[in-house]
């Protein structure tokens, strides 16, 4: 061993560019150091296309430093790929190349030029970010990195973090926040933002002194790093001197017929910064969800938790594909297998969705296929390559999702293992939720247009297969003797007489796993469970919408007000409040009329104004350019406040607003400016959709509008669904 | 990618839209009824989407034959129980 | 559009317009139906089957064996587009293309590229048309910037069709 070099134990934390373009790794050893050291780690780019613009490449790129050499490599199909091989000394250097390339040559396909950083290290090194390893440095630079640690280790040794919160005393959207909270430890500290002077001095030392690891804030993507910015330029939030603050900038995208919004972001160098009001997932699966998944990805933290678990899959298929030296595309040329109409509406279907029978029901048993779709692509070997090959080896996509599988699979099982008290829970259920959405959206991703192992017939192979097993264990519980109620895609809900305890379905789910070769969970045994009617006909229900309570008393509920996203606080606090009276009785009809008398007593409430204003709050996305509304709603007529009070709103932003008697604002109205007989609607069209199946409430029993004022029923929920839909809407 | 095939669902309510004149000229009492007949055809989305018809509103009216079969059914077995307790409880001769 | 124009190899017959279009489009696919094969490339997810399907049943109850002459394909980005005409055959099979520049006005596919893919289109377009007539169907751009593609599939036009005589009633309910 060179005598100048030192050796730790420690983890891999991240790794990042320098605008040199040099790779840097930061790790941190045992004893609590951290190294920000260079790494000597050149990447190849591949380019296809005519030999002419091939030469005119080859001649074009003059640098020493850059090595050209002529390869023929193979695609995912086994195809052979005679290409531009060109390896540059830094992963920064590779990447500038690429952009270059791509404008000046736009006509070249590119292969293995835009990977993550951490997928190009985990293939090499074995390392998984946030992974333990054996290091060798010489202060400045990595000299030699083991690994010590598997991303599918089920319980790997977390690094010790030093974590910031930091939040804003208001939502800067709405008002200049006065206020910097910071949260370290036991200590809070509250620094006024004006005057700017002691704000930075007292903000620096502060910093120095718990020198983070990991800054946890609230708008710190959209507002406090760039206001950091711009007041104090000189300082670096940064662990790593030669870098600032990273800003990427925000986008509109519109994908499936949706309009996402991805707020700007500021990523930090040496240390992360995560915005909780910029994570996907956050408040499903927290830090412990977002370490899982850069472990596993191989995507670093502050993208972990940015981006969305597609760009995560993605990154794990591609660590499968560098692996094994398949090329990695950047855009996907393979269009569709020509074919007759006849056979693209058999096939281009989605999962199977059976009508629930309307009503309240008791007994009734949710049967949920763990993991099914992924579970098919691994049993039944479907991947871009393998289809129409009944005896293909194991494809891509298989052998990307089958230790994803094993390892989401593995956790549940502990999971289910512990008391719920036992301390552990609360991680364990963070980081097997990171890796279920990662296996969510690996079908969508399947048949995603963008997506660099998509094929769309493959996605449809999955449906179909979907369908075949939906059908086959509606067979085997109707064999059993149990109606099926519903089902939806990959659960079932049955119910029969004798069924009354988790034993008793025992049998049925030995035979549904057994046939299909697909795990199947009993999500509970329901006490009561309601599929109310359409708005649009009341003799149909709708899939996937229906709320009950299981026998150990959790209440689950889908597709009613509180699982939107629009709806405001106190309506879903209403109707949650609604489905835990109920939840108290055997049958629900038990307890119609006491729901009824807290309905009126909340109504009371908004008439008394005992109503906190923030819990009015409406939220609703908004799809599109302001301008662009012909008939503006709600959304456009706050995206216009908005945009007069000097904030750029964009499509895919979800908007705050309340209903006031002036109609529409986007700032806290005073109480006695609401428009609460607006609220007293929403309320009461909330509690008829749990309540009107059940029993529905007198004419003489319901509360009348104006609230305050000449006196009138409200008729939302005996009115036909398009006068319903006139009361709410702007 | 994924699909671009409108879903059942979807192609009824289409179906539906296009009968809206045919719909408005009716008595209200038919209007009614024909709503029905049309909803019950959205009880057996399932299997409409499972004959993979070139023109899905074939299967949309064997779903609603199968309704209309199912409300026969159930009224035959609720007048036979009926005819059974009358029976039970008729005074006998002297 | 009342009648279907008359088709003749060489052509390169191109219908610019809104949304009015697709009826027009269908229409079109199903008097060539009625004469022999077709291919149809739906670029820009503007296909309805069932309309598809209802059309021919207007004039036939044989719907099946005239959908046994639609050769289909789809294409979800430029690549693919570009990617499907170059594996296109020169035959006699008329082509209809469905909304060819949809995915070309995507906003993540650069500019430069966008036009580069374009070329590589309209070249086997060129290639496609001395075997059989080609009818593209186009929508305006959502911004000015991507005006330029428009204007250069245009400029290859034999005949040029913009926002199509709106779509006359149907003679029958068109239940089937």
């Amino acid at each position: 061993m060179n005598h100048a070099s030192r050796e730790h134990l420690g983890w891999l934390l991240d790794v990042y560019l320098r605008p040199d373009g040099t790779l840097v790794g930061w790790l941190l050893n045992d004893d609590g150091q951290h190294h920000l050291l260079a790494w000597d780690f050149p990447v190849t780019i591949y380019l296809e296309g005519s030999p002419t613009h091939l030469r005119q490449v080859w001649r074009t790129l003059t640098d020493p430093n850059l090595h050209k050499a002529r390869v023929v490599r193979q695609d995912i199909y086994g195809h052979s790929h005679t290409l531009l091989a060109l390896t540059a000394p830094s992963p920064g250097q590779a990447q500038a190349l690429y952009h270059h390339l791509q404008r000046t040559f736009p006509h070249l396909d590119a292969y293995d030029a835009d990977l993550p950083l951490g997928v190009q290290v985990m293939v090499r090194t074995g390392v998984p970010l946030l992974g333990r390893c054996r290091f060798r440095h010489d202060g400045q630079h990595l000299l030699e990195i083991n690994s010590l640690a598997s991303p599918w280790d089920l319980d790997p040794p977390l690094p010790p973090l030093r974590l910031l919160r930091l939040y804003p005393d208001r939502d800067p959207t709405l008002a200049p926040p006065q206020v910097l909270h910071l949260e370290f430890a036991t200590y809070h500290y509250r620094l006024p933002l004006r005057p700017l002077r002691p704000f930075l001095i007292n903000l620096q030392a502060i910093w120095a002194r718990c020198d983070p690891d990991l800054i946890l804030s609230d708008h710190g993507d959209a507002w406090f790093f760039p206001f950091l910015q711009q007041a104090a330029p000189q300082f670096n939030p940064n662990r790593d001197p030669t870098l600032g603050v990273q800003f990427r900038r925000e986008r509109t995208l519109f994908a499936y017929g949706q309009v996402l919004y991805r707020a700007p972001q500021a990523h930090l160098c040496g240390r992360w910064h995560i915005d909780r009001r910029n994570a996907v997932l956050f408040s499903e699966i927290g830090l412990d969800g977002v370490f899982e998944l850069a472990r596993v990805t191989g995507l670093g933290v502050q993208d972990a938790a940015r981006k969305s678990p597609g760009a995560g899959i993605t990154a794990l298929q591609m660590q499968t594909a560098l692996r094994e030296r398949i090329l990695v595309p950047v855009a996907k040329p393979e269009a569709e297998t020509p074919r007759t109409l006849p056979h693209l509406i058999a096939h281009d279907r989605g999962g199977l969705i059976y009508q629930p029978l309307l009503g309240v029901h008791t007994q009734v048993a949710e049967i949920d296929f763990t993991s099914m779709y992924p579970a098919i692509m691994v049993n039944a070997n479907i991947s871009p390559e393998t289809l129409g090959h009944p005896d293909a080896p194991p494809g891509l996509i298989p052998r990307t999702l089958q230790p994803l599988l094993h390892k989401r699979l593995a956790l549940k099982r502990w999971l289910q293992s512990l008391p719920p008290q036992d301390c552990r829970v609360p991680t364990l259920r963070a980081r097997q939720t990171a890796l279920k959405w990662l296996l969510v959206v690996c079908f969508g991703y399947l048949g995603y247009k963008n997506a660099r192992f998509g094929r769309v017939e493959s996605h449809e192979a999955v449906t179909a297969r979907s369908r075949e097993l939906l059908l086959q264990a509606k067979a085997l519980a109707e064999d059993l003797g149990f109606t099926v109620l519903h089902m939806y895609v990959d659960s079932l809900f049955v119910h029969h007489p004798d069924a009354h305890t988790p034993d008793a379905l025992t049998p049925l789910l030995e035979a549904i796993e057994r046939q299909t070769g697909i795990p199947v969970a009993l999500e509970g045994i329901y006490r009561w469970l309601v599929f109310p009617p359409a708005r649009r006909h009341p003799s149909l229900a709708v899939a996937n919408r229906y709320f009950g309570v299981f026998t150990d008393g959790r209440i689950k509920a889908r597709g009613i007000a509180l699982r939107r996203h629009d709806t405001p606080p106190f309506v879903a606090q209403t109707q949650a409040a609604l489905l835990h009276l109920l939840a108290q009785a055997e049958h629900p009809t038990q307890r119609v009329a006491d729901a009824w008398d807290w309905v009126a007593q909340q109504i009371a409430r908004l008439q008394r104004h005992e109503v906190d204003v923030a819990d009015l709050r409406m939220a609703v996305k908004l799809s599109r350019s302001p301008s662009a509304y012909r008939h503006p709603g709600p959304a456009a007529w706050a995206a216009w406040q908005l945009e007069a009070q000097g904030t750029a709103p964009r499509p895919g932003m979800r908007l705050g607003f309340w209903f006031t008697r002036q109609g529409i604002r986007v700032t806290p109205p005073a109480p006695d400016e609401v428009d609460y007989d607006r609220y007293a609607r929403l309320v009461w069209r909330a509690a008829a959709e749990i309540l009107e199946p059940l029993t529905p409430l007198p004419p003489n029993r319901q509360p009348r509008l104006p609230l305050l004022g000449r006196r009138s029923p409200i008729q939302c929920a005996q009115v036909a669904p398009s006068a319903c839909k006139a009361l709410t809407s702007c | 990618m994924g699909r671009t095939v409108p879903t059942i669902t979807q192609t009824l309510n289409e179906t539906e839209a296009l009968l809206q004149r045919f719909r408005r000229t009716l008595r209200r009492g038919d209007q009614i009824l024909l709503d029905d007949l049309l909803a019950s055809a959205h009880r057996h989305i399932a299997a409409i989407a499972e004959t993979q018809a070139l023109l899905p509103f074939e299967g949309a009216l064997l779903a609603i034959l199968l309704e209309q079969a199912r409300r026969l059914a159930q009224l035959e077995q609720r007048l036979s129980d009926l005819e059974q307790a009358w029976s039970a409880h008729e005074p006998r001769e002297p | 559009m009342a009648q279907p124009p008359a088709l003749t190899p060489g052509q390169l017959v191109v219908l610019c317009g809104g949304t009015a279009l697709t009826a027009a489009a269908h229409r079109l696919v199903v008097a060539l139906l009625e004469r022999g094969p077709v291919h149809l490339l739906d670029a820009g997810v503007r296909l309805q089957p069932y309309l598809l399907t209802r059309l021919i049943r207007q004039h036939t109850v044989g719907v099946a064996d005239w959908l046994a002459r639609l050769h289909l394909q789809r294409a979800f980005t430029a690549h693919q587009v570009a990617a499907a005409l170059e594996a296109l055959p020169t035959t006699a099979v008329p082509l209809v293309v469905l909304d060819l520049l949809a995915s070309f006005y995507d906003d993540t596919l650069p500019l430069p590229q966008a036009q580069v893919l374009l070329q590589r289109s309209l070249t086997q377009c060129e290639r496609l048309r001395q075997g059989a007539p080609l009818v593209l169907t186009l929508t305006p751009p959502p911004h000015p910037a991507r005006r330029p593609l428009l204007d250069a599939v245009c400029r290859r036009a034999t005949a040029l069709f913009l926002d199509p005589e709106p779509t006359p009633l149907p003679t029958q309910l068109p239940l089937w």
